[in-house]
């Protein structure tokens, strides 16, 4: 009886273990583009987390608003004061599951679309983006290309700077996750 | 039957946690330890420095203006006849070490200093409470003698000030600052006035929008350092933030625009209404593309 109960627990627990394979990253690229027509703006942040389980087909990502570097040191004091209130709402946060029935257990490159919630300016949006998966050993990578309009954030543009800032920007994003050992 | 239930219980409480690990293993993550930006607007409080510094590479230009006295009637406009300016060009050499030239029209006067932030303020694992920055620089007045007959130095026409900047941004709206300084005059108006004089800076700001604070700069001067009658600098005012320019408006007892001057020669009086209306005005270029910047971009993860 004693090793029937053992054999439920081991099986039980390798059947999870395989299923809840998490891939993290801290790195990563996020670039934004504002093309308005007086003025380009780019920022690039390298420096967030990200998390993607390949049970659920779940990703988790977080950026740190101030992570995000400009070329020009008052575009990120702007940013970071006027338009995302960094000190207030201190991370963007993706948060979505992949619709597609896509096999990730093994090598291969998948075009999906992912739903779920962007938040950003502590202003939550339900959205789908499109983007490629691609499974090579033990590493997932993600990229995707989407546009964020500024207004579904309640992210304002006073007057005087329209033209500067365009209403809808571009992001592209890129990460690359690695299997997590425990 | 009694160890299928335990297995199966075994079995539930392992899958339970298995559906949290993504987020329990994100939420875990321990945020790093993140720099506290843009305590004040602009590099001063109102008159007196602040820790806030030019960013490197970026060049500042700073034009101040001080009008007469409000007391001084309808006729004299409440003072707008009269106007002293300060033109300065303060240069970021580095994010935390700033340098500066000025002159200003009171006293014929040039100052120059070197700004140096050694400690910043941050949050997460191993934050810094405060920021600490130290201001050193000299003034030269460079109006002819007051007394041509006498055997006059140039050294006499020097003055020196050192300042250490102790600021906390409380939170996003509230910021703090105290500021100790003590300033040199190689030259004194009478025997029995010290070289030296020491004051204790007070000041802060309290943001009342995304682009407008109330900000208030002040400083304490103890008896007994100097011999002619001298006012403490109280100034209040505004910052407008309007996209390059920071606007600073402001009203003082004090005409100097620099620290010798803010220090050793105020003489106006509130109460009496020997306020002065004043505004700076900030604009900064911005000479160099940021090295963080460019390494982002050449970056792949």
């Amino acid at each position: 009886m004693m090793k029937k109960l053992l054999f439920f627990f081991t099986a039980s627990f390798l059947t999870v273990a395989a299923s809840a394979q998490v891939f993290m990253s801290k790195t990563g690229k996020v670039r934004f583009y504002s093309d308005a027509p007086l003025e380009k703006i780019e920022a690039i942040s390298t420096k967030f987390a990200s998390g993607f389980s390949l049970e659920k087909k779940k990703l988790i990502v977080k950026i740190p608003i101030t992570s995000f570097q400009f070329k020009d040191p008052l575009m990120m004091e702007h940013f970071n004061e006027n338009y995302m209130e960094s000190g207030k709402y201190p991370e963007a946060i993706l948060n979505g599951i992949i619709n597609e029935n896509v096999d990730l257990s093994k090598d291969g490159s998948f075009n999906v679309t992912l739903t779920g919630t962007i938040e950003m300016h502590g202003v939550s949006q339900q959205r789908t983006f499109k983007g490629v998966v691609k499974r090579t050993g033990n590493t997932i990578s993600l990229r995707s290309i989407f546009k964020v309009k500024l207004d579904d954030h309640k992210i304002s543009i006073p007057k005087i700077v329209v033209g500067k800032i365009a209403e809808e920007v571009e992001v592209t994003f890129e990460t690359e996750l690695k299997l997590n050992e425990k | 039957m009694r160890n299928w239930l335990i297995a199966c219980l075994g079995f539930l409480a392992i899958q339970a946690q298995a559906q949290d690990d993504l987020d329990a293993m994100m939420a875990n993550i321990k945020p790093e330890k993140v720099k506290v930006k843009n305590a004040f607007k602009s590099t001063r409080i109102l008159n007196f420095h602040s820790t806030e510094m030019v960013a490197g590479g970026v060049l500042d230009f700073r034009i101040l203006h001080r009008f007469g006295r409000l007391n001084s009637g309808v006729e004299n406009l409440f003072g707008l006849d009269q106007a002293f300016v300060r033109l300065s060009l303060d240069y970021g050499l580095t994010d935390n070490i700033t340098v500066g030239l000025g002159r200003s029209a009171v006293g014929k006067e040039v100052d120059g200093f070197v700004k140096w932030r050694f400690l910043q303020q941050s949050k997460g694992p191993g934050a810094m409470p405060v920021s600490l920055v130290y201001v050193a620089g000299s003034v030269i007045n460079t109006a002819s003698w007051a007394n041509p007959d006498r055997i006059n130095f140039f050294s006499s026409r020097l003055s020196f000030y050192h300042q250490l900047l102790i600021s906390r941004k409380f939170s996003e709206d509230l910021t703090l600052q105290l500021s100790p300084i003590w300033v040199h005059r190689n030259l004194v108006p009478a025997n029995a006035d010290q070289n030296g004089v020491f004051g204790l800076g007070i000041g802060g700001r309290m943001k009342l929008s995304k682009r407008i604070s109330f900000n208030a700069d002040y400083c304490y001067i103890p008896d007994g350092q100097m011999t002619q009658p001298y006012k403490m600098p109280l100034c209040l005012g505004f910052d407008v933030g309007t996209g390059g320019h920071v606007f600073q408006l402001q009203f003082s007892n004090a005409l100097g625009m620099n620290e010798k001057a803010l220090v050793t020669q105020t003489t106006g009086d509130w109460l009496n209404g020997d306020i002065h209306f004043g505004f700076n005005i900030s604009r900064v270029f911005t000479l160099k593309t940021k090295k963080a910047f460019d390494e982002a971009k050449k970056s792949s993860w």
